[in-house]
């Protein structure tokens, strides 16, 4: 059972948590680990979806964001949703 | 396939227009046809070498690609991959950006070395023709976005 300190105290940090604005939110991804369980490379990936394997690449380590359009080519690919492969987190 | 032989035709012609002003640009220098106006063998010597450089380059890429399906379709893939765009629109961000402090340099320099009224006038209408250009763009994407 949760003591009045640690109810006040966690009172306490969802307001101090609140009071900070949004920092900012970031994407994250599984494509890599969704790709290499279907066993294929991101050279085909790149075929497939018709754009470079550099794109795959980098969208592979968070250094690129698809488009709209892009993203829902991958999860019609792998026959998942986009909330499957793409995870968007707030700070 | 059918667009492409089309296209290679265009190139055939600029070719052939680039030997035609090459060719009278280098008599008209050597004959001396344009006594009246002393620039035009230059100018035509230079659109022409430029045309025919283009052309014939074109026409190279095309005929080599042509040979090679798969080269051909790579190409095309990284001439419309999103990310080859995104990255091509950010650098030319960039460089109009740069562009935007260069030039303001350049006019100031050009008026501490007293170059004529003239000249002076035309770099800042260039200037501001380049702005402008911008805020068209910036309310025509507004309105369509």
């Amino acid at each position: 059972m949760e003591s009045l300190l640690d109810i006040f105290i966690l009172q306490q940090y969802h307001i101090w948590k609140a009071s900070f604005p949004l920092r900012g939110a970031y994407l994250k991804n599984r494509l890599e680990e969704i790709r290499k369980e279907k066993g294929i490379t991101q050279e085909e990936l790149a075929d497939i979806l018709q754009v470079t394997r550099q794109t795959i690449g980098s969208l592979e380590n968070g250094r690129y964001n698809p488009s709209i359009t892009l993203a829902f080519k991958i999860a019609r690919f792998f026959n998942k949703t986009i909330e499957d492969i793409f995870i968007y987190e707030e700070i | 396939m059918k667009k492409s032989k089309s296209n290679l035709w265009i190139y055939y012609g600029l070719t052939m227009i680039g030997i035609v002003l090459f060719a009278i640009g280098g008599a008209g220098l050597k004959l001396n046809w344009f006594e009246s106006i002393k620039a035009v063998p230059g100018i035509l010597i230079g659109i022409g070498a430029g045309s025919l450089g283009f052309g014939l380059g074109e026409i190279i890429k095309q005929k080599t690609i042509s040979n090679h399906p798969e080269t051909k379709k790579k190409i095309e893939i990284a001439q419309t991959d999103e990310r080859n765009l995104t990255i091509l629109s950010k650098s030319k961000t960039k460089a109009f950006d740069t562009m935007g402090y260069v030039y303001p340099v350049v006019m100031f320099i050009c008026i501490l070395l007293n170059v004529e009224f003239t000249i002076v006038l035309l770099l800042v209408s260039a200037y501001i023709l380049i702005y402008a250009v911008q805020i068209y763009y910036f309310n025509k994407y507004q309105k369509e976005m």
